[in-house]
């Protein structure tokens, strides 16, 4: 405990220098610009600045990283209120109650809420950060390649299974994302699966193109192929949040920031998932469950409490196992991989110092969204005007550069533009990008581990099952899965029906 | 219309799924190096060749029966997806790094999508001049700035 207190001092006092305050300034800020333009995500923010900053320092770059991120789920809120249309898909919950303070003359107060709401969950966030990750260190320490296959799997498809509206497209998703994962050479025997050849395709496709391609290019098709509306931005009064409403609602923002934590280290489930449940939870435990949805002070600060609480909830099990909470995570996974850092048990063993680093770098982008949410929020609204016909082309010019600056070849680029066409028109039948994204992360992980599993068992499933956590995860997965076919859902039902009407004879 | 899209779909990743699944069981099993027959290449890909080959089947029953959670329909204009297309491609796949310097593609490119998508809006407010000034000047800021900050500030390598 004393060590990790002394960590985390050296931390935010490396962090606290001119040059790191200046970075986290300038990241949130754009985090929060990115944040605010409907259609610009959070992945899409951190996966072009992976490719701006690949030839930083790996503190400096992933200190500008973590800002964009938090900036960027913060900076939806602003969109959620005064347009009424998520910024990032994190605020979506935002819209329902803060566009109603909007509409009602309050959205300086609504932002105000918003900052509040935000600045506690991510504080909460940060302290869970700083306490769960090398206790969750210490246990995957136990794990062995039989845990490791199947929190893979479950992490693809709990992300398939919640984003979007078809959990068996999700599914569909992220085994392309796995498959995708698998070109190239192999991490055993360094065989070249589906490369046909092509020296280009045995090197393997480079994550950080195909995740620009996902995230940023094919939002940027779907973007330009609808038509553009120029937004009405709502009238602000005063930005500052009122004490008050942060006083009376503080079980909400502990409730919420619990919520959020815990949606945050579930693989693959995101800051939306934790911002409705945030929500959710509030409006049953509320006084006045029916002022939500009317412009409910109550629910806005859940839902952007449940949202900032999930960012440093989801990069626990990135830096704990090298599984990512959320697609955003899964991308700042990637880019400290590309860092030289190595997230997982060892991380605790190795670099324990890299994870009060990140605790620190959260700390410090909470701070500058605290800043600029009460003193930069005209300016930043100006934003909101620029119209999308001209930021558009810019975020393609920026895909390809960054796409190209990784390793410098083309083939990159090409990559972007492929996966990109292909997301934005299976986005058009229903199919989402994140369990795509999280497959792609996952899958070397996932194939070497079942592999290494099926070595050390000597061909023999049983640990997959019989290992407590194992039987878990197992059960989870396949209930999942059973209860989402149709034929599996009606027999699980009519086994059910008959144990209960045995129990009752 | 949507459920025959999912039926169609099911039906690609079902063929999909046995195309994986058959060039997963093909793959060598690299015996003469003695491996352990549990990590063979093919194993995890076939696998998830055949995982592919149950969701696609389902799924096409699923949209034979006219069943499941449907999805919204697009918003997307025919003509502006195709124009996005083209020229997003274009600039990608047949300019960048085919002889233009990037900063001559990108402007190229900037100009072309700023005036071209505002171009029915412009036409109808009979300020087409005035649009093709203001996509003349994001051309010319945008590709300079991504120039300047990729290449000069941050050292990184343009296409």
């Amino acid at each position: 405990m004393l060590e990790g207190l002394e960590l985390l001092g050296h931390s935010l006092i490396a962090f606290g220098t001119p040059k790191f305050l200046l970075y986290t300034a300038g990241a949130t800020l754009l985090g929060i610009l990115v944040g605010c333009l409907p259609g610009l995500s959070a992945t899409l923010a951190i996966s072009l600045l992976t490719t701006l900053t690949i030839k930083l320092p790996a503190n400096d770059a992933i200190l500008i990283l973590i800002c964009a991120y938090v900036g960027a789920i913060y900076g939806g809120s602003r969109s959620a209120i005064l347009l009424n249309i998520p910024g990032t898909a994190a605020n979506a919950a935002a819209c329902l109650d803060g566009y109603q303070l909007a509409r009602q003359g309050q959205a300086g107060r609504a932002m105000g809420i918003a900052t509040t709401g935000s600045v506690a969950g991510s504080l909460f966030g940060i302290l869970c950060l700083a306490l769960i990750t090398p206790a969750l260190g210490e246990v995957a320490l136990t794990f062995q390649s039989y845990e490791f296959f199947w929190l893979a799997l479950f992490g693809v498809l709990m992300s398939g299974s919640i984003t979007g509206e078809d959990p068996l497209k999700g599914w569909i998703m992220g085994i392309l994302g796995l498959f995708v994962a698998l070109i190239g050479q192999d991490g055993i025997h360094g065989f070249e699966r589906f490369a046909y050849g092509d020296a280009n395709l045995a090197g393997g496709l480079s994550l950080i193109p195909v995740l620009v391609g996902a995230f940023g290019f094919a939002e940027v098709l779907t973007v330009m192929a609808e038509r553009a509306h120029r937004p009405k931005v709502s009238a602000v009064d005063s930005l500052l949040p009122r004490i008050r409403d942060v006083i009376v609602h503080w079980k909400t923002i502990l409730r919420s920031g619990v919520i959020g934590v815990y949606v945050g280290i579930l693989p693959g489930v995101g800051e939306d998932m934790a911002a409705w449940s945030s929500y959710a939870a509030a409006k049953r435990a509320s006084k006045e469950p029916e002022t939500f949805g009317q412009g409910s002070v109550e629910g806005l600060i859940a839902a952007e409490t449940g949202d900032n609480a999930s960012i440093p909830g989801g990069i626990i099990p990135a830096l704990a196992l090298a599984i990512p909470g959320s697609a955003p995570a899964a991308v700042l996974l990637a880019a400290m991989m590309i860092h030289g850092v190595r997230p997982g048990p060892m991380l605790t063993i190795e670099n324990p110092q890299f994870i009060y680093d990140v605790v620190a770098m959260n700390a410090y982008a909470t701070l500058g969204i605290l800043f600029f949410g009460l003193f930069l929020v005209r300016p930043l609204l100006l934003v909101l005007r620029v119209p999308r016909t001209i930021i558009m082309p810019l975020i393609c010019v920026l895909c390809v550069v960054g796409s190209f600056s990784i390793a410098s070849r083309l083939f990159d680029v090409y990559t972007m533009l492929a996966t990109g066409v292909i997301i934005f028109a299976l986005r058009r039948y229903g199919y989402q990008a994140a369990p795509f994204v999280l497959g792609l992360v996952l899958g070397d992980l996932m194939d070497k581990s079942l592999r290494r599993g099926l070595v050390i068992s000597d061909g023999d499933l049983t640990p997959f099952f019989t290992r407590p956590v194992c039987a878990i995860l197992a059960t989870i997965v396949v209930f999942t899965l059973v209860m989402n076919i149709p034929a599996g859902n009606r027999a699980v039902r009519r086994a059910w029906a008959t144990l209960r009407g045995r129990a009752a004879a | 219309m949507r459920q025959r899209a999912d039926f169609g779909f099911g039906l690609f990743w079902a063929a999909l799924g046995t195309t994986i699944a058959v060039e997963s069981w093909r793959m060598p099993r690299l015996e003469e190096q003695h491996i352990n027959p549990y990590t063979i290449p093919g194993l995890v890909p076939g696998l998830l060749g055949l995982l592919l080959i149950l969701f696609g089947l389902v799924l096409a029953q699923r949209g034979w029966r006219g069943a499941g959670p449907g999805f919204p329909p697009s918003a997307a204009a025919p003509w502006r997806a195709g124009l996005a297309l083209l020229l997003c491609l274009g600039f990608g796949l047949l300019v960048l790094g085919h002889g233009p310097p990037f900063w001559a593609a990108a402007a190229l490119f900037l100009f072309l999508a700023v005036l071209l998508f505002e171009w029915p809006e412009r036409r109808a407010a009979g300020t087409l001049a005035r649009g093709a000034i203001r996509a003349a000047i994001v051309a010319g800021l945008g590709a300079a700035a991504v120039t300047f900050v990729f290449q000069e500030l941050f050292l990184v390598r343009l296409p």
